[in-house]
């Protein structure tokens, strides 16, 4: 058995690094971070209102799309699938919140523990990815 | 009652360990220090809530937020495991390696 295994080179139960998944992650924490930083200072006026914002929002739902796509190409991929699910799905928790807030927009208030857990789940996924390079855990 | 952050951070991540513990003991600093992220959080969201500042179905997306989030610390932490793993089988079969060879007489690894 063991001839078998090594006769197939390392034994992989988790898919390579992937730099676009790293990157993507990153990229996408960043536009949160900034879009969140421009909102809480816009909060109370009309261009800070979730109708004057609509557009980031598809835009950033097609990016983690990509990075969903892009992690399901690979085998043995379970967990970062996931973690980009979980991205996901903040990422549309932060739009109904700021839908819900109406005319007020998106206050400190909302947004700071929003953007915290949307940090934890870009966090993870670039982890994640890191220690698929190293091939080691920290 | 206010959120005790660091009883609540602690309880967290006690319950987490309990599971990671014997699988993944590396992930111990990471998941310590995301779980003491989340219980500040949601002692921050729970003072806004008592003070008025959100309705109940904000503090109700925001707590969602947060539960995403520990999803998220305990996935990494599965993930490091399933690493950890395959570290441990393929360096077993590196140690093998010289055995194999040797017994077969070439260097079929």
């Amino acid at each position: 058995m063991i001839a078998a295994l090594v006769a197939c080179g390392p034994v992989r139960l988790v898919s390579p690094y992937d730099e676009a998944l790293d990157y993507g992650a990153s990229e996408v924490h960043t536009r949160v971070a900034a879009f969140v930083d421009k909102m809480t200072a816009l909060a109370g006026k009309p261009e800070g209102t979730y109708a004057a914002n609509t557009a980031f929002y598809a835009d950033l739902k097609a990016s983690v799309a990509t990075l969903k796509m892009r992690a399901q190409a690979q085998g043995k991929n379970e967990v970062t699938v996931a973690l980009v699910g979980e991205l996901g799905t903040n990422v549309e928790n932060l739009r109904r919140l700021h839908e819900s807030s109406k005319d007020a927009g998106l206050p400190a208030v909302l947004a700071s523990p929003a953007l915290s857990a949307i940090e934890v789940n870009c966090a993870a996924i670039v982890k994640f990815e890191v220690a698929k390079r190293r091939g080691t855990q920290e | 009652m206010a959120i005790d952050v660091q009883a609540l951070g602690t309880t967290m991540f006690q319950a987490a360990w309990k599971e990671l513990k014997a699988k993944a003991p590396d992930v111990e600093a990471y998941a310590q220090g995301e779980f003491k992220k989340i219980a500040l959080t949601i002692a921050t969201i729970e003072a806004a809530r008592l003070r008025g500042q959100i309705t109940e179905q904000q503090a109700t997306l925001l707590l969602d937020m947060q539960k995403s989030a520990t999803r998220s610390v305990l996935l990494c932490s599965s993930g490091l495991e399933l690493l950890a793993a395959e570290a441990a089988l393929n360096a077993a079969i590196a140690a093998a390696r010289p055995v194999i060879n040797g017994a077969l007489g070439f260097a079929l690894v």
